[in-house]
């Protein structure tokens, strides 16, 4: 099933953790730990997110075809229990919109004065 | 950040710390995922907890402790809102038609909704519900008493360490010779211990008083794993024959010692010897029954006299032992036959008085020879209750059934407005659970009842078997049974009436008559009375047995019989003074006006004495054959004064002819064995005791029971004088002159103005010992008659009730028939017929799985063989007629069914 003919914005808005996760698959292939740390160092230490929440939203984001696995492509040497995730070009697209959104929105708070720039 | 390697034993321990920290968390978080629903944990477990523990390593680098336990609160909140998110986002997804029974908290509304409803219906129903659930109760609590008992009784066993190890020396008594062999040859067995049982006078301190006493040798304690309250127990330095030392029982060190601990210590007299009381034996220290001769109130060492150690014909040693490891029963066995022909060649003469047979000591486990004193009781009862809970559960599910069919329309009903066939075999389920469970809880509750009032009836005289309770494991097999039963009868049920459910709202008279339900009604008529006329032959044949056992004759009159037990060897050491003390005391007995006859003799019939009878053996020379009897010394005027019949010849003279031939009352038994022609009368034979007389039968008496009404005997009774003098020993029996109050007093006065040093002596009524005797069998039967009762109500309405409903059901029909011109007698031989054709064929599956049953039965079965015909004739008609009658009430009544009443109500 190839997912590249769906329209990204079917997705939004995103739920923010989904977001996060998206979003720290961007810089490459990440397994579980990985992604937590990356979420939590992009966020300033603010989102901690539990193995638990990841994994559901992984598996969510896998359903939908914005992430996949990629443990048989990339096996990281002696880790062998590690399993790596990666966005899939879909989800790159789906980050890019409700970036694009997000940032709409964060334009429009900034006109209102609601948030200095 | 990392420790630097070499810095000492510190960071080692911390490690150590650390990696037992981050083990625990993974066995939390390895818990915690379980929470999670298995969509989305399944595969993914070790991934989770390794990414749990990796953030734990890095929460307790950077933060310490707290940062672990921020780890752990933050999981189990994220945890749980997982798996709640995560269930309702599943049902938001899933394509297929709304279920809602798959949340958790929607199944909760619905069952309580289900259980609402079942109550609400259940109350409705108040006749079925009150009725179903006062069967499953008593079933399932007479069943958990039972085998609460039984398991207390007969699974459970003795008390003692190890006690699978413990083996017993069957068939009564030994002698001294052969404990002594056994101990030194038999080398399967670890330890070997004997006891001699007895009673004797207390004195010394206080009052004196007639106690039963053990001697036994000192290993006894450490295989029975028992330990002093107070001092210490008996062992190897006090097998002395100077300084004599005993153990009280703490029942009589707090009873008549006033629990003083300054009594051990003390010197308290045995038979006028002296000995030291050493120590008290702990509180509920209950010795096996087969080691003692009822309770035990002192022990004493075992101290053998030099001429004992070579007497083979006086037998009074209880005999147990410890197998060495690995060791078998049948191993010790043929250790213990071996020893037997070893001795038979050492004492020739005394062997010889067992007859061609020769001797056989059975080698059992301690518990098997422990329980088979109980077992065969509690094991009828326990049949009997299973079949009682059999015929419950049977009827329960006809009940069930007859009622489902009965809800058959608002079933349909609920079918037309929508409900699903999963709801109603569910609410079907909830309402049958709901009744077992109200069942079963009751049920447990009279279990508790129960098992105090038997074990308050039975378990007095069972010391050194654990006491039965209920535990944990009988509440576990009712909750087994209430399951069982509720899921059981609730699902067949409720998988029928889904059946009938797919029918029209509006039954037509063809769908009401035939189809699965009408088949599946006969099927259980028939099954029904198969089982009812298993439980009743098995209830008949042990109602008869037990009927029989209570009805034996014990070949005297106890009622109105008197026995008075008196130890006299303390101040009477001599034959001459014990027999100038007996004659003056019947003497005294003889001017007492309310006694109008009285006799001595060693042991009295059903009194425990402590004092086992003494064995002879009586020779036809001429012929060559012997038996082997037990030996009654007693005085004239005994067997006149018990009302034993004599059959033939006269009653005892005073004494021994002074020619040497003992003259010997045999009882008939003990006559026709060894005179089969009938001319025992008058016969002389030689009778094996103290080196050998002869014998001269004078008088044959009706068949004597001595010990219980169940066990058979040869039983000879010879001059009390002299073999009544040899031992200290003197019961006394008296017939009185209807009741007499004081009679206890005038006893006592008489005997004190004999001797004023002996102790006030014990009185008993022979009846209320005969009495006591058939205690067990009197509970047994009272037990039965409540169980047999409660199962023919059930078996008889069972099938009256299903009887009943299946010509009810046919009510349409047979308004037709008539309509059409059917002649009323000939519709009424028809339901009979039908009727009786699936009684007769259940009639038949049931005396098949009677006869099966019967082959179980037979070791429960005293008197009668388990095939008794009576028993299988008597019920299978009783059960014949009774079905019939419960067909023909309602099938007359199908007769007058008014044609119009029934079409127009259709």
């Amino acid at each position: 099933m190839t997912h590249d003919d769906r329209d990204g914005y079917d997705f939004l808005p995103m739920n923010p953790r989904d977001y996060l996760v998206l979003f720290s698959l961007l810089n490459g292939d990440r397994h579980g730990y990985g992604i937590v740390k990356e979420i939590e160092a992009s966020s300033g230490g603010t989102v901690r997110m539990d193995p638990s929440n990841l994994h559901r939203s992984l598996k969510r984001l896998i359903r939908d075809g914005l992430v996949e696995d990629a443990r048989l492509d990339e096996e990281a040497g002696s880790q062998s229990r590690r399993r790596y995730y990666r966005i899939t070009a879909f989800g790159v697209r789906v980050v890019r919109a409700e970036a694009t959104r997000l940032a709409e929105l964060t334009r429009l708070a900034e006109q209102r004065a609601v948030i200095g720039s | 950040m990392s420790a630097p390697s070499g810095e000492g034993p510190r960071p080692g321990r911390k490690e150590g710390s650390d990696r037992l920290l981050i083990r625990i968390s993974a066995r939390f978080y390895s818990t915690l995922v379980l929470l999670l629903p298995p969509s989305l944990r399944s595969g993914s477990e070790e991934e989770l907890v390794d990414t749990f523990v990796d953030l734990c390593r890095d929460a307790r680098r950077d933060r310490g402790v707290i940062g672990i336990a921020g780890m752990w609160w933050r999981a189990v909140v994220a945890v749980l809102g997982d798996a709640i998110g995560a269930r309702r986002e599943e049902r938001r997804h899933s394509h297929s038609a709304p279920r809602p029974e798959r949340s958790v908290a929607s199944a909760l509304e619905t069952s309580c909704y289900q259980l609402r409803q079942a109550v609400r219906t259940l109350a409705r129903h108040r006749g079925f519900s009150t009725t179903v659930i006062l069967i499953l109760a008593i079933g399932i609590g007479a069943t958990t008493t039972i085998f609460s008992v039984v398991d207390g009784l007969v699974l459970k066993g003795i008390d003692a360490p190890e006690a699978d190890r413990l083996v017993y020396f069957d068939q009564g008594s030994h002698t001294v010779p052969e404990y002594l062999e056994w101990k030194s040859s038999v080398l399967t067995v670890e330890t070997l211990v004997g006891i001699h049982a007895e009673s004797r006078d207390l004195s010394g301190i206080g009052n004196p008083e007639r106690v039963r006493v053990s001697s036994v040798t000192p290993e006894y304690f450490s295989l029975l794993g028992t330990a002093p309250h107070h001092g210490r127990l008996v062992d190897q330095s006090d097998i002395d024959l100077e300084r004599k030392v005993a153990v009280l029982a703490y029942h009589l060190w707090a009873g008549r010692f006033g629990a003083d601990s300054a009594v051990v210590g003390r010197v308290a007299r045995l038979n006028g010897e002296p000995h030291e009381i050493i120590g008290v034996m702990r509180p509920g220290f209950r010795p096996p029954v087969r080691l003692n001769v009822g309770n035990v109130d002192i022990w004493t060492p075992l101290i053998l006299a030099p001429e004992q150690l070579s007497d083979a014909y006086s037998s009074y040693l209880r005999v147990f032992g410890k197998l060495q490891d690995g060791a078998t029963i049948t191993g010790v066995q043929g250790e213990v036959d071996r020893s037997i022909i070893e001795l038979e060649a050492r004492y020739p003469e005394e062997y010889a008085t067992y007859g061609s047979r020769g001797r056989f000591v059975p080698i059992s486990t301690l518990h098997r020879a422990e329980v088979v004193t109980h077992q065969a009781p509690v094991l009828t009862l326990f049949g009997a209750v299973s079949f009682m809970l059999l015929i419950a559960c049977t009827t329960v599910a006809s009940l069930f059934l007859a009622w489902v069919r009965e809800r058959a329309p608002e079933v349909r009903l609920r079918v037309a407005l929508g409900a699903s066939r999963r709801w109603l075999v569910s609410q079907l389920l909830t309402e049958s659970v709901l009744l077992s469970g109200i069942g079963g809880f009751i049920g447990v509750g009279l279990a508790y009842v129960g098992v105090s009032a038997l074990v308050g009836a039975v378990a007095v005289d069972l010391p050194g078997i654990a006491t039965p309770q209920v535990d944990g494991r009988v509440l576990f097999f009712a909750t087994l049974l209430v399951t069982a039963t509720g899921v059981g009868f609730g699902f067949v049920p409720a998988a029928l009436s889904a059946r009938l459910g797919m029918g029209p709202v509006s039954g037509r008279i063809g769908t009401r008559v035939v189809g699965t339900g009408a088949r599946f009604g006969t099927a259980l008529v028939t099954t029904e009375v198969a089982l009812s006329l298993v439980l009743l032959i098995g209830a008949g044949l042990l109602f008869r047995s037990l009927f029989g056992l209570m009805s034996v004759d014990p070949g005297f009159e106890p009622e109105g019989a008197y026995a008075v037990n008196l130890g006299i060897e303390a101040g009477h050491p001599d034959i001459e003074q014990r027999r100038q003390f007996s004659q003056r005391l019947l003497e005294r007995f003889a001017e007492m006006p309310q006694i109008r006859s009285a006799a001595a003799s060693a042991i009295v019939p059903f009194m425990e004495s402590g004092f086992c009878c003494r064995r002879a053996t009586l020779v036809r020379e001429e012929v060559g054959d012997s038996v082997r009897v037990a030996f009654h010394p007693v005085t004239p005027g005994f067997l006149e004064t018990l009302r034993a019949p004599l059959r033939q010849g006269a009653d005892l003279p005073g004494t021994a002819a002074s020619d040497g031939v003992v003259p010997l009352v045999a009882t008939v038994s003990t006559a026709s064995r060894l005179f089969p022609a009938g001319d025992a009368l008058g016969n002389t034979l030689s009778v094996r005791i103290d080196g050998g007389v002869v014998g001269h039968i004078v008088g044959v008496v009706e068949d004597f029971k001595f010990f219980s009404l169940e066990r058979d005997g040869f039983t000879v009774f010879a001059p009390f004088d002299p073999y009544g003098l040899l031992y200290g020993h003197q019961q006394y029996v008296l017939r009185t002159e209807g009741e007499n109050e004081a009679l206890a007093g005038a006893i006592k006065e008489a005997i004190q103005s004999i001797d004023p040093a002996l102790p006030v002596p014990q009185i008993a009524s022979l009846a209320e010992q005969v009495d006591l005797s058939l205690l067990e069998s009197r509970l047994l039967t009272g037990a039965f008659t409540a169980f047999a009762t409660f199962a023919l109500i059930l078996a008889l309405g069972g099938i009256y009730g299903t009887t009943a409903y299946t010509v009810a059901r046919r009510k349409q029909e047979l308004g037709v028939r008539l309509a059409l011109g059917a002649d009323p007698r000939r519709l009424v031989r028809s339901v009979l017929l039908r009727g009786v054709r699936s009684t007769v064929i259940g009639m038949g599956f049931g005396l098949f799985g009677a006869i099966g049953l019967s082959a179980l039965l037979s070791s429960f079965v005293f008197g009668i063989t388990a095939q008794d015909p009576p028993t299988f004739l008597g019920v299978t008609l009783l059960m014949g007629s009774v079905a019939t009658l419960a067909t023909y009430a309602p099938a007359r009544r199908a007769a007058s069914v008014d044609p119009l009443e029934t079409l127009s109500s259709d």
